[in-house]
């Protein structure tokens, strides 16, 4: 009897436990502390992460057709990226996409195997010497440079699209699951022995030359590709360029964490921002709940995993794991009948981790100068585009000069959802242009 | 032997097809039609929905039955425990695999420059002058479902090994007890 009255105190227990722990986990989820974005205000965000979605996209084309537009020099590679991602039954959408993404230029790119892009690398020659045995193929990137709006030929941004995996190509197949290391020469392998090159090109694009400010390196791309954006900014060598944020698309669990040797893991996780975006429900989603290579997606600083879910599609699980559906809902829960809703970048500090990570500086130029700058923008942009401006849902916190990302879009009060941090980036978009980026020869 | 192939029907008809259009002349990346049956791209394309189907359901959890099944059969029809043993392996590596890379690999000879599958879903897929839709792309994702697949196939054939041993074990034993 006595045995049974420890049971029912024990069992009593637990469930008080259980209740406990399933009371306290909403209150953290809503705590300043979190980077999170639920998929009931990821529409804020949708235009920030619209470019790096088109690029994952874009990298799933071939390399050669992107060369040549380049070569042509007429910005064609825009409308070519617009067009491959947003299907032409949504033209409007197309339209909006452009003017999101027209301040981006291709830059260069690889879809061969990568064996030692300088082959006056010590390192690499070492590495690629104990290479595994192979498929003869290799990570496909595109680099692309967001053109700065003060200096002409300067960029403020460069970003490196990783492509996903593409038909049963072995190479891309082997990647996905080298969870645990393989005697496969596999692209995380490929790309650790060339990752300081490929941030040495960068270095000498003639747009990173001309910019007075050292543009920020992000990398991006789509499940695989996601994965492999992850991996750089971990494995970029100690006291080179590093790259500030990753944006990653229905991501791998698989970031190639288990190469990277820990002293130089813990330098490149420092003020790391990786943003993890879905859409609900997609198929890699229960993969990475279940086997997520570090950094696992509680990491609140170094790195801050920032988990940004979308949910604007239904479907199967396989259905909703591409990145086309993924950008043309990005382009679209913005967009309100011909009118887009606002412009806002996630916060740069929550629960007081420091990122390496700005904004744009033209977005910050904006977002700082409060409502006197911002309201003469606002009259300038529309007198010379004859167009009509949207507010910003966050212009009253611009007004005050509160630096509150994620303000109200109307007087319910603050989000509890968004944090306070020193950089609000929001801002509206002008219909028919971004605000003093460098004009497409050829865009519209 | 009949029930092992069921599920992988819709691959085979799929290398039919394409083995039928060769034979034809036709060419997969070619914009003119293939006349096999209504037309060889909408077979494809049927046969490919059909084939992400099966691996979307044996991936929620129909290949533990289908494999359970398959090893009650090979428990009837073969009785010494090293060929059931053998047997159940082979089964559940293909149970393992194939519905989840089986579709992927029985387009791979239709890739072309008009039709490149790939997980992101970018692009047309055009194959014997018809668009096969984003099932060619979906069935690329459908490989990561042997994230969930491969488990349940290793899992079952454990429990099978179990199973399997104890009653080779329990026989064993009975046959003894008449001699003692």
């Amino acid at each position: 009897m006595r045995f049974r009255f420890a049971a029912f105190r024990i069992i009593l227990a637990s469930a008080a436990a259980v209740v406990w722990l399933s009371a306290v986990q909403p209150a953290a989820a809503q705590s300043n502390n979190d980077p999170d974005i639920l998929a009931a205000y990821v529409y804020r965000y949708a235009d920030y992460y619209l470019p790096y979605a088109i690029q994952s996209s874009t990298a799933y084309k071939p390399v050669g057709t992107l060369n040549t537009m380049r070569d042509a020099g007429l910005g064609e590679e825009v409308d070519f990226a617009v067009q491959s991602t947003i299907p032409a039954s949504q033209d409007d959408l197309r339209g909006h996409a452009r003017r999101i993404f027209k301040p981006w230029r291709y830059q260069f790119g690889s879809d061969a195997y990568l064996d030692c892009l300088d082959w006056a690398d010590e390192a690499c020659k070492a590495a690629y010497a104990k290479r595994g045995w192979n498929f003869g193929s290799g990570p496909t990137y595109q680099v692309w440079a967001r053109t700065r709006a003060a200096a002409r030929g300067a960029c403020s941004e460069v970003s490196i699209a990783f492509r996903g995996t593409v038909g049963f190509s072995g190479g891309d197949w082997y990647s996905n699951f080298s969870r645990f290391g393989s005697p496969y020469d596999d692209y995380y392998q490929q790309l650790q022995r060339n990752v300081d090159t490929i941030m040495r090109q960068i270095q000498n694009l003639d747009c990173y030359k001309r910019a007075a400010r050292k543009p920020q390196i992000v990398s991006t791309g789509h499940s695989l590709g996601a994965g492999l954006a992850q991996f750089v900014a971990l494995a970029t060598k100690s006291g080179g360029p590093r790259i500030a944020k990753v944006v990653a698309f229905d991501p791998s669990p698989v970031t190639g964490a288990h190469l990277v040797n820990k002293t130089l893991l813990a330098e490149n996780v420092q003020r790391l921002v990786i943003d993890r975006v879905y859409e609900s429900g997609e198929v890699l989603s229960y993969a990475r709940a279940a086997v997520q290579e570090y950094p696992q997606a509680k990491s609140r600083c170094n790195p801050q995993v920032r988990t940004v879910e979308v949910k604007a599609a239904r479907g199967s699980i396989i259905g909703l794991h591409g990145v086309e559906l993924l950008a043309t809902n990005l382009a679209d829960i913005t967009y309100n009948e011909g009118n887009p809703l606002g412009y806002r970048a996630p916060a740069t500090l929550v629960g007081n981790c420091d990122v390496i990570y700005r904004p744009d500086s033209d977005e910050q130029l904006i977002a700082r100068n409060g409502s006197q700058r911002f309201a003469a923008l606002r009259r300038v942009y529309a007198r010379s585009a004859g167009r009509r401006v949207v507010s910003s849902p966050a212009s009253s916190a611009l007004r005050s000069g509160v630096t509150r990302v994620g303000s109200p879009t109307s007087s319910n009060g603050p989000d509890p959802r968004m944090a306070t941090g020193p950089a609000s980036n929001a801002f509206a978009l002008v219909t028919g242009g971004g605000f003093g980026f460098t004009p497409l020869p050829r865009a519209e | 032997m009949l029930f092992v192939v069921l599920p992988f029907v819709p691959e085979l008809a799929i290398l039919l097809t394409s083995l039928f259009a060769a034979i034809s002349g036709c060419q997969p990346g070619t914009d003119t039609g293939c006349p096999i049956g209504s037309s060889a791209a909408e077979i494809i394309r049927h046969a490919l929905e059909a084939s992400l189907l099966v691996g979307s359901r044996f991936g929620d959890g129909l290949a533990a039955l289908w494999l359970a099944a398959c090893c009650w059969l090979i428990t009837l029809g073969w009785p010494r425990l090293w060929i059931r043993l053998l047997l159940a392996f082979a089964v559940s590596l293909i149970c393992a695999f194939v519905p989840y890379f089986g579709p992927m690999l029985s387009i791979g000879h239709l890739v072309n420059p008009k039709c490149s599958p790939n997980e992101g879903g970018v692009g047309d897929c055009i194959v014997y002058g018809g668009d096969v839709g984003s099932v060619a792309h979906k069935v690329v994702s459908l490989g990561w479902r042997i994230i969930e697949g491969a488990p349940i196939a290793i899992g079952i054939f454990v429990v099978y090994a179990i199973v399997a041993g104890i009653i080779e074990l329990r026989s064993r034993r009975q046959a003894l007890r008449p001699l003692g």
